[in-house]
């Protein structure tokens, strides 16, 4: 669906607003290119982000693509300019994204933090508390809703119940793809009627892993794949043993159904999030498991936000325990803000530790921001002229 | 110009194969000029009628009726599939002809011993970058076959890697890390050293009978395809419930 004009030029009124916003919270206002590198994007988010992307091709033959976001040119911008960290940037401008309804270009503004801090919980804090200024702005009786999940106090819970590593990172992502009851009977018992497919002659090498790795690596280079441009043997090896050695996962039956019993009772904790510090606390001593740190933090983001909020804002603010996002590169805590009761979010946002190494930065680069999508503002949709 | 156009594919087997189902109908293909020619007639439709013919690529046939530059065309599955995702609103498949038969495959190295399944391969894409510095690559000619199986079974951290030939030498050639490709009987996939996945057939292929749901369909229009749905075993009703006159 093509627009009959633009609807996505910032109007006069938002840009001064953002403009007086980014200047109270000491964002560094950027311009980033509408027509990007495609590379980026997918090595990112993976091939999955090109079915929503407008992508073309440049005269030398290299993919572009019409921004999908800013979040990917924000932190590529950084790398270029080589500036000091810590830094904060704020965007406005138009994004496109192909969508089977709504206008496919449309305006986005957020901030995006970026570096290390000795108490990353505390911009955490800050970053939500920005959001839902920003989210006020258009009018500040509107009644939003904020939805808090930490994926990290579920991997803790992973790494305390002593979860092998194949399986917690297949249960991890799940869990960023919304994880219910039924995924996980299903993850679980994945490999209980699998036989173990193997070319006769490995097999008695099942319980040597050595020498299972040494006929993997002959394996591949007699039918001409090189050991290094691709997977190794030992991964290959590695992982068959994990997955389908003699021990399933390496779990018993009794492992299994606690982690069953443990995994659902997590997932029915939601609720409003100022309780949830107790809940947790409740939660750890039920099932003698433990969140450690990551339960802290968790507290700690939750009290500053409440102490920068203030009592006057009508907010509904709820934790649930199985709100994450399948991308990789999220790592921490993340919300979502919604308006008088719509059922779409109108800013998203978290935490994104990993997002700087993948596009090229030498160090870690600890990052956390949020995106508000401006046509889902009551008051500000469209035109406000 | 008559009421009905009709492609089929121009060349090789898939061609022969097609004109015989047109034959064994009861239908005479006339080509028009030489015999080179990419234009042609069908005749023996009801009432003394004719229906254009084009001869087009397979490829092309499915891009055509997309457009609605032509009513009815004779192409594999898989190219329909792969020319538009929601696919179904433009092109309505009319009757399987029981050739051309493929089946477009996800296939790994066979010495990716821990890879069975696409669950397995999740894994694997997942962990690619932290092990490897990279994504996973997967050599296709099948982009959107590739892309909606993938997302369908969760799997969205991998590259596509455009290949228009010679598939399934890619992992070999260090290109790809494993392929999308189709397979009638296997054997290349054996030679090569890969192993179909357990849940790994995207789409069992073959060619169709396909009705464009775009094209500008009148009465006269479809009382002719009406005619030949029906006489090469297919359901007219389908046809007449999928286009607006």
């Amino acid at each position: 669906m093509l627009p009959d004009e633009t609807t996505s030029s910032a109007s006069g009124r938002s840009v001064k607003a953002f403009d007086a916003l980014f200047e109270r919270f000491q964002c560094e206002r950027i311009e980033t290119a509408i027509l990007q590198d495609a590379d980026p994007f997918l090595e990112t988010a993976g091939e999955d982000l090109r079915r929503r992307m407008f992508t073309s091709t440049g005269s030398a033959g290299e993919e572009l693509c019409l921004r999908p976001d800013f979040t990917i040119p924000v932190c590529l911008h950084h790398l270029k300019s080589r500036t000091d960290l810590p830094r904060r940037y704020g965007y406005l401008g138009p994004v496109f994204r192909q969508r089977e309804e709504g206008p496919q270009e449309f305006l986005q503004a957020g901030v995006e933090h970026l570096g290390r801090t000795e108490t990353p919980h505390l911009v955490d804090a800050d970053i939500m508390a920005i959001a839902v200024d920003a989210a006020l702005m258009p009018d500040p009786d509107t009644v939003l809703t904020l939805k808090l999940g930490d994926p990290s106090l579920f991997h803790q819970l992973l790494v305390s119940l002593e979860v092998p590593p194949g399986l917690r990172n297949r249960l991890i992502r799940a869990f960023g793809r919304g994880l219910d009851a039924a995924t996980l009977q299903k993850i679980l018992s994945a490999n209980e009627a699998e036989e173990t497919p193997l070319p006769a002659d490995m097999n008695k090498l099942v319980r040597e892993p050595d020498r299972l790795q040494q006929a993997v690596a002959d394996m591949m280079l007699a039918q001409g794949l090189s050991l290094h441009a691709g997977r190794s043997a030992n991964e290959i090896a590695g992982r068959y043993l994990e997955m389908y050695g003699p021990q399933d996962f390496g779990l018993s039956d009794e492992d299994k159904a606690r982690l069953t019993a443990v995994l659902t009772d997590y997932l029915l904790l939601n609720g409003p999030a100022l309780d949830m510090p107790a809940r947790l606390a409740g939660f750890e001593q039920k099932h003698q498991v433990t969140f450690g740190k990551r339960l802290a933090q968790f507290t700690d983001r939750l009290t500053e936000f409440s102490a920068k909020l203030g009592p006057s804002i009508p907010l509904d603010f709820s934790f649930a325990s199985g709100f994450a996002r399948s991308l990789d590169y999220y790592t921490g805590f993340v919300f979502e803000l919604f308006a008088d009761g719509a059922a779409r979010p109108v800013a998203g946002g978290g935490r994104y530790d990993r997002l700087m190494e993948i596009l090229g930065s030498e160090d870690p680069v600890p990052a956390v921001g949020f995106s508000l999508w401006l046509d889902r503002l009551p008051k500000w949709g469209v035109n406000d002229g | 110009m008559a009421d009905l156009t009709i492609a089929i594919p121009s060349k090789g087997r898939l061609k022969e194969q097609s004109e015989a189902v047109f034959k064994n109908a009861g239908f005479t293909i006339k080509a028009l000029g030489s015999s080179r020619s990419y234009f042609g007639q069908l005749e023996g439709l009801s009432g003394g009628r004719t229906a254009d013919i084009a001869f087009l690529s397979a490829g092309e046939i499915a891009r055509e009726a997309m457009r609605g530059v032509i009513h009815l065309g004779v192409t594999g599955e898989d190219l329909v599939r792969e020319t538009l995702r929601n696919v179904d609103d433009k092109i309505v498949l009319l009757k399987p002809l029981g050739f051309g038969h493929a089946d477009v495959v996800v296939a790994v190295p066979e010495s990716w011993i821990d890879v069975n399944t696409m669950e397995d391969l999740d894994d694997v894409a997942a962990g690619f970058r932290r092990n490897y510095g990279r994504r996973l690559r997967v050599a296709t000619k099948y982009w959107m076959l590739t892309q909606s199986y993938f997302a369908s079974h969760g799997l969205g951290v991998y590259r596509i890697v455009e290949s228009l030939g010679a598939t399934e030498g890619a992992p070999a050639a260090g290109t790809a890390d494993i392929i999308v490709d189709i397979t009638s009987t296997g054997t290349t996939l054996v030679a090569n050293h890969l192993k179909i996945l357990a849940d790994g057939v995207v789409l069992k292929s073959q060619a169709n009978l396909i009705g464009s749901r775009t094209a500008a369909w009148t009465s006269a229009s479809l009382e002719l395809a009406t005619d030949i749905v029906q006489r090469i075993g297919g359901d007219p009703k389908v046809l007449a419930s999928a286009v607006s006159l």
